[in-house]
């Protein structure tokens, strides 16, 4: 009995949609985390037989198979800005991202400006919490001057200091932020979806604030219980199936 | 009395059907854009039962006793193509059509229409469902190039006031030529699509399925209720035939 695979497959999906939910609310206050939200699609449909011969097509006797994810689509729109007054937290207002790069030589794209030193002989490079080397305008580290307290920064993110020393944070734009690859800890990949990294164009940089996570709380909490009750339908939906299974099957 | 035995069987085949129609609606109540499916059921063609060989009434070749019908069969399925409730996302790439209108989609297998406007704008700048299959302007394809656009009800899309494209939103004088293909398309069994002068395009909102779960769930209880009865007289009509035979048994 098709209705049997349907009601699982819709259990299926929406366990996937309150997986993701649980991923959103986890990260409520991870600094730059962005929302994600789950997008639905009917599954295949199948002709239903007729036994008065004539053609189903014709007669749209078609029945559906379920429902399956469509995408995964991330909310790049601003979160709300935390002032911290560290020198060394950013935040990105408007459509960028800061470039890294891995120890290892891999390029990475985040919103998350919560930078640090890392004392390194006699470089003092910008690096993200976890170690990765935070680029400049032309694509290299950026090595700080040993005194922080006086580094300050113009609105498009060249930062600067009063002895002269000037360096810019890269920031970069994606035709379809959304193609980008979730990579973890905050960072993106880019991918054939994304399209190339440009320099971006509509942004601002704030020096002395980190970006909150735009995840709403009262957004996820109701669609949470909307995902439990097609939940719950579906699984519904599944019973009762196996209950006409089991009466076809007490017939004698 | 074999004859009833297999009309009630027809009884119970036919809500099978019907369940596999309404699960799939039930597991698709969160589907953007999804369009309800009721299937529609006919009685079989009526025949006219004759009484033959009957000495008590002294007739050869029969004597019509009334009509008589083999039980129920599907005839067709009608897809309710009403406007489902919309719902603000704030996201530029969510568009819904309000009123009559179709999103026209270019597939490897052809044109095919959608309303599902969960869209997004790939590495190229093209305007894209989730699948990935290229949006259809009245000029082809359309290159939005970024994610801040802005959409006209008229299905107008301008970037920073230039204009990019126009959506093309289509319709059919009867929709019942719609045949569902899964991953929210439609395709058209035959009939001509005609521009959709009255459908009003949305921006940052998107259209929520139209099945009613209360319906639904309602459906499904009568279908699971209509089911067991038809078995009932399946299983009554085998106990009585099993008497019959009974009949002749020697030494019972």
């Amino acid at each position: 009995m098709q209705a049997i695979h349907t009601a699982a497959l819709g259990m299926k999906t929406q366990q996937t949609r309150i997986d993701n939910i649980a991923n959103n609310i986890a990260n409520i206050n991870t600094t730059g985390f962005k929302s994600s939200a789950v997008n639905f699609k009917d599954a295949l449909y199948t002709l239903i037989d007729n036994p008065d011969g004539t053609d189903s097509e014709a007669a749209n006797l078609l029945r559906g198979s379920g429902v399956l994810t469509a995408s995964i689509s991330t909310d790049f729109r601003d979160g709300s800005l935390g002032f911290t007054g560290q020198k060394l937290d950013f935040a990105i207002r408007g459509n960028g991202f800061f470039m890294l790069v891995s120890p290892n030589g891999e390029r990475y794209y985040t919103r998350n400006g919560n930078f640090a030193i890392s004392h390194e002989g006699q470089y003092n490079y910008l690096v993200t919490s976890d170690g990765y080397y935070v680029l400049n305008r032309n694509g290299e580290r950026i090595n700080l001057p040993g005194d922080i307290s006086s580094i300050n920064m113009t609105e498009d993110g060249v930062l600067y200091n009063e002895n002269g020393w000037t360096s810019s944070l890269r920031i970069v734009s994606f035709t379809n932020p959304d193609g980008l690859m979730s990579a973890g800890g905050s960072r993106y990949q880019v991918t054939e979806v994304s399209g190339e990294a440009t320099p971006a164009e509509e942004y601002s940089v704030m020096q002395g604030a980190l970006e909150n996570s735009n995840v709403d709380l009262a957004n996820e909490l109701t669609l949470l219980m909307r995902t439990q009750r097609a939940y719950s339908f579906a699984s519904n939906a599944l019973r009762t199936a196996d209950s006409m299974e089991g009466l076809a099957n007490n017939i004698h | 009395m074999v004859r009833g035995l297999y009309t009630a069987a027809t009884g119970m085949m036919v809500q099978r059907n019907k369940m596999d129609v309404l699960t799939n609606n039930l597991v698709n109540a969160e589907t953007t854009g999804f369009k309800k499916d009721t299937l529609v059921t006919t009685t079989f063609n009526e025949e006219i039962v004759k009484r033959i060989n009957d000495p008590s009434v002294n007739v050869y070749g029969g004597v019509d006793v009334g009509p008589y019908s083999y039980g129920t069969h599907v005839d067709e399925v009608v897809t309710d193509f009403s406007d489902g409730m919309f719902e603000d996302t704030g996201v530029s790439t969510d568009l819904a059509i309000s009123g009559d209108g179709f999103f026209v989609i270019e597939t490897d297998e052809g044109i095919r229409y959608t309303r599902s406007g969960n869209f997004s704008i790939d590495g190229n700048g093209y305007l894209v469902t989730a699948d990935g299959h290229y949006v259809l302007g009245t000029g082809g394809r359309i290159n939005i190039g970024t994610t801040e656009f802005n959409v006209l009800t008229n299905g107008v899309i301008n970037v920073d006031g230039r204009y990019v494209g126009r959506l093309r939103i289509e319709t059919f004088e009867d929709k019942g030529v719609l045949r569902k293909e899964g991953n929210n398309l439609y395709y058209a069994y035959g009939g001509a699509a005609i521009p959709a002068n009255d459908a009003i395009v949305r921006q940052g909102v998107q259209e929520l399925s139209n099945v009613n779960v209360i319906s639904e769930i309602t459906d499904m209880i009568t279908v699971y209720r209509k089911y067991e009865a038809s078995q009932k007289i399946v299983s009554i009509t085998d106990e009585s035939l099993g008497l019959a035979t009974k009949l002749g048994s020697i030494g019972g």
